[in-house]
């Protein structure tokens, strides 16, 4: 290892690197946090719909093992997407292809928090729900990262059920099962996916044609994109109220998701109309395409918020 | 992994300071980890135990 590589942080050398270079943050950085943390409010939100009790410590340890799971599958997706990530603009920071961490330290940190969060969801709650966790990292990493992101324009929409399993894992962390409700929470998430990347993908199309992977705007084109979100977007309205509809939620849940619900559609509408050449290329510079990646986020964050006080404050 | 000693002791001044410091960080974080593994594996028997 050279002098100069440890002045700036191994950029010299990506990929042959001692873990002597990495922070603390670093590894932090790993375990994505912004993803982390709409995962384990999902999943908290699916422990707090469910019927029984569980002592509190034990919920604290099943939103923990929610947040480690998530954390190692998005360490080992570091790992194997090493070589992309360096090409995209968006990612080529990141700790891996950056230098600070070597691959191999990434997925040995990968592998053992999968290992560490399956096994304490299992002793602390139910091997149902571990079971669940387990299969959600597999999917994630196998599904997903391995298998479709890199071969099919539908990797977001498959992929997607890997982030849309928490609510399933915090319902059967409490009741040792599943039913209806966790599963229409799995359906909300499951819809809001495709809309909520396919808006990120539009104004970071560049770097995907530049790394190779066959997001919808770089295979079907941008026009053909702004259509599939707000078909997307349309269809995740009605089930965004199918909580009311099916009983476990109430007429205040209602009107909190048909208001997050029609402002999201609306912005996708925007996308969708935004001033545009032949070919779909956006001539705002993707503004609308910015706005409906963040009014998604504050949608899905309030639609479970909304079910969550509901529950709490109707029962 | 750590780097070869006479690696170590061909680094600047500076960037001794950094490579203690960074090491120093980890080594904090990890017991930090430890100890609250020790706490959760406590809690949780408590809990379990309490409810069978």
């Amino acid at each position: 290892m050279s002098d100069a590589s440890l002045t700036t942080k191994g950029a010299l050398a990506p990929f042959d690197v001692s873990s002597d270079l990495s922070e603390v943050s670093d590894w932090v950085a790993l375990l994505k946090p912004r993803v982390m943390m709409l995962v384990v409010f999902t999943g908290a939100v699916g422990m707090a719909i469910a019927p029984g009790h569980q002592h509190w410590v034990l919920s604290l340890v099943a939103i923990l093992c929610i947040a480690i799971a998530s954390g190692a599958a998005g360490a080992i997706n570091m790992w194997f997407d090493r070589d992309i990530d360096a090409v995209m603009r968006r990612t080529a920071q990141r700790p891996v292809p950056m230098g600070r961490i070597a691959p191999n330290g990434a997925l040995g940190f990968g592998v053992t928090l999968s290992v560490f969060s399956v096994t304490l969801m299992g002793l602390a709650t139910n091997w149902v729900a571990a079971s669940m966790l387990a299969g959600s990292i597999g999917f994630y990493v196998f599904v997903y990262t391995m298998w479709l992101k890199r071969r099919t324009p539908q990797n977001i929409v498959i992929g997607g059920a890997a982030g849309a399993f928490p609510p399933i894992i915090g319902w059967a962390a409490v009741t040792g099962g599943t039913a209806l409700p966790p599963i229409v929470l799995f359906l909300i998430i499951f819809l809001w996916t495709p809309p909520h990347f396919w808006s990120l993908s539009l104004w970071a199309h560049a770097d995907y044609e530049r790394a190779g992977v066959p997001m919808l705007p770089v295979v079907a084109g941008q026009k053909e994109t702004r259509r599939q979100i707000l078909i997307y977007a349309a269809v995740l309205f009605p089930v965004g109220l199918a909580p009311w509809a099916l009983g476990f939620a109430g007429p205040a849940y209602a009107v909190v998701a048909a208001g997050l619900g029609a402002w999201f559609l609306h912005a996708c509408w925007k996308v969708f109309s935004d001033a545009q050449d032949a070919e779909g290329r956006s001539l705002t510079k993707d503004a609308p395409a910015r706005w409906a990646f963040r009014v998604s986020l504050i949608h899905l964050a309030g639609i479970f918020a909304a079910i969550a006080m509901d529950h709490w404050i109707f029962g | 992994m750590a780097p070869p000693l006479y690696e170590i002791a061909e680094m600047t001044a500076e960037q001794k300071t950094a490579f203690y410091r960074r090491r120093r960080a980890r080594n904090y974080a990890i017991l930090g980890v430890l100890i609250a593994l020790v706490v959760i594996f406590f809690m949780v028997s408590v809990a379990r135990m309490g409810r069978s």
